[in-house]
């Protein structure tokens, strides 16, 4: 399923969740795991020194200082890799999102694997700052590969995955995000949830709709999903069609939960909008901030 | 200003009367909570006061668990209750120079208090309730950090409530593959 799976990882305690799925992913999948950490930022001309993202401190980067740094994300990871295996390291001086990226397009990496933020936040404090960290908001965003995003260790993740949701507001961006999601259930043989919300808020704008309205809404949608995507999927059966009404987001935790999912599916953004100016959907924040489960975003078909 | 007083039983008063309506007018009012007030009693006063659950699109959600729950699941052990309090913290460095202001919902045992997000809502819900004091965190070259007494007024109690429990959707159980 995946041949490469890059774990992006700033080695602080707030990435040690997406670094045990990581070591679990690719020990599953037999994949080659490159644990990928961007230490360091260049000074701006050409002088020879840099700014540790860690300590905050220049330093001069030469073959012994990356050595260090490697030495130092083996002894993080000691006890991940005594159970699972001795990845690939990397470590490199840049922008973090740049680098992973760069390296990911390069190396044909089939999978980023992340955490939501760079930091441990209270989530009572979390609500001030940015939701979620620019790197993996970059990332997700110019990845060609689908990004698993982390935010809490997985409390469902039997053997990745038993219960797979695919959220979809029926966009452009989401059949690349159920490609993902179909592939991923067809290889393994669990189950697929396709799932959309009615957001009843803005269906009928200033009207309030009656339960008429709602059934017929929800009776539509779940036509659209036979026609986009179980047409699609061949003699694959174990799936299920939900519609639920409510705000999208909300919507969406409540049926994770429902269904113990164990990876929620979806896309980076939903409109219809310029790469360039496309942002995280706000319902996919709200959904990578607490899903209880990984998040995969995906933003791009290329490399499915 | 009038102070609120919570009941266990859900109930609003005001001057020692239970409100009826117009909920909405005393969200700025101060409150205490009751002896044996609970999260469960939170709930009930949302299902008192239904008014309230405009407040926050998640507040439904989460009064719909409670109600299903029904006294019948487990409550948790790891905490002996819950507390609720007011951080402020300021950085002056490095970087520009901030405050936030903000309240949380966390369990508590002994003098520890301990995060709920990994914590089923319905787990939650029989364990006593007590409001905090107020945290006040400087960060700069160091870290400092002072204790004040505090009032907390019935939105921000109600509004921080909903935040915290936000992260809870934890399943309530793991799956079986076909």
């Amino acid at each position: 399923m995946f041949k490469k799976i890059l774990f992006a990882t700033n080695a602080s305690p707030a990435c040690d969740a997406a670094a045990k799925i990581a070591f679990e992913l690719a020990e599953k999948y037999e994949s080659e795991l490159i644990l990928f950490h961007v230490f360091a930022e260049p000074s701006h001309g050409s002088g020879a020194f840099v700014t540790d993202y860690v300590t905050g401190e220049k330093a001069e980067v030469g073959p012994d200082y990356h050595e260090w740094v490697k030495e130092e994300m083996k002894n993080t990871y000691d006890a991940l890799i005594q159970k699972h295996g001795e990845p690939l390291y990397e470590a490199v001086v840049g922008i973090p999102s740049t680098e992973i990226l760069r390296y990911a397009r390069k190396n044909e990496v089939d999978c980023i694997i992340m955490g939501a933020h760079a930091k441990q936040d209270d989530p009572a404090a979390a609500r001030f700052r940015g939701i979620v960290g620019a790197t993996m908001q970059k990332v997700a965003l110019w990845a060609k590969c689908p990004v698993l995003i982390i935010s809490r260790p997985c409390e469902t993740c039997f053997w990745y995955f038993n219960q797979i949701v695919f959220g979809t507001d029926f966009s452009k961006a989401s059949m690349s995000a159920f490609q993902f999601a179909y592939k991923m259930a067809d290889h393994i043989g669990c189950k697929l949830h396709l799932f959309h919300a009615l957001n009843i808020e803005t269906s009928q704008a200033g009207v309030a709709p009656g339960q008429k309205s709602i059934e017929s809404h929800i009776k539509e949608a779940k036509a659209k999903m036979e026609r986009l995507y179980v047409s699609q999927m061949e003699d694959f059966d174990n799936y299920e069609i939900s519609v639920w009404e409510g705000v999208p987001y909300v919507e969406l935790l409540k049926f994770a939960r429902e269904t113990s999912a164990d990876l929620i599916v979806m896309a980076h953004h939903t409109k219809e909008v310029d790469m360039e100016e496309a942002v995280m959907g706000s319902t996919m924040e709200q959904v990578v901030l607490r899903s209880a489960c990984p998040v995969a975003s995906v933003s791009k078909p290329d490399r499915l | 200003m009038e102070s609120l007083c919570l009941t266990k039983e859900g109930i609003i008063l005001n001057r020692d009367k239970p409100v009826e309506k117009n909920v909405f007018s005393l969200l700025s009012h101060p409150i205490t909570l009751a002896p044996g007030f609970t999260l469960s009693s939170f709930f009930a006063m949302i299902s008192q006061y239904p008014e309230l659950i405009q407040l926050s699109e998640l507040l439904e959600t989460f009064l719909s668990m409670a109600t299903a729950s029904n006294d019948q699941f487990a409550q948790t052990g790891e905490i002996e209750g819950l507390i609720f309090f007011k951080t402020i913290a300021m950085k002056g460095f490095p970087g520009k120079p901030s405050i936030q202001i903000y309240n949380s919902l966390k369990g508590r045992k002994g003098s520890q208090t301990t995060p709920l997000k990994f914590f089923q809502v319905e787990s939650l819900l029989a364990h006593t309730l007590i409001l905090g004091e107020l945290k006040h965190i400087i960060f700069g070259d160091g870290q400092d950090e002072f204790i004040y007494e505090t009032v907390y007024s019935l939105f921000e109690l109600i509004e921080g409530i909903t935040w915290e429990l936000s992260f809870n959707f934890n399943p309530l159980q793991c799956s079986i593959r076909r």
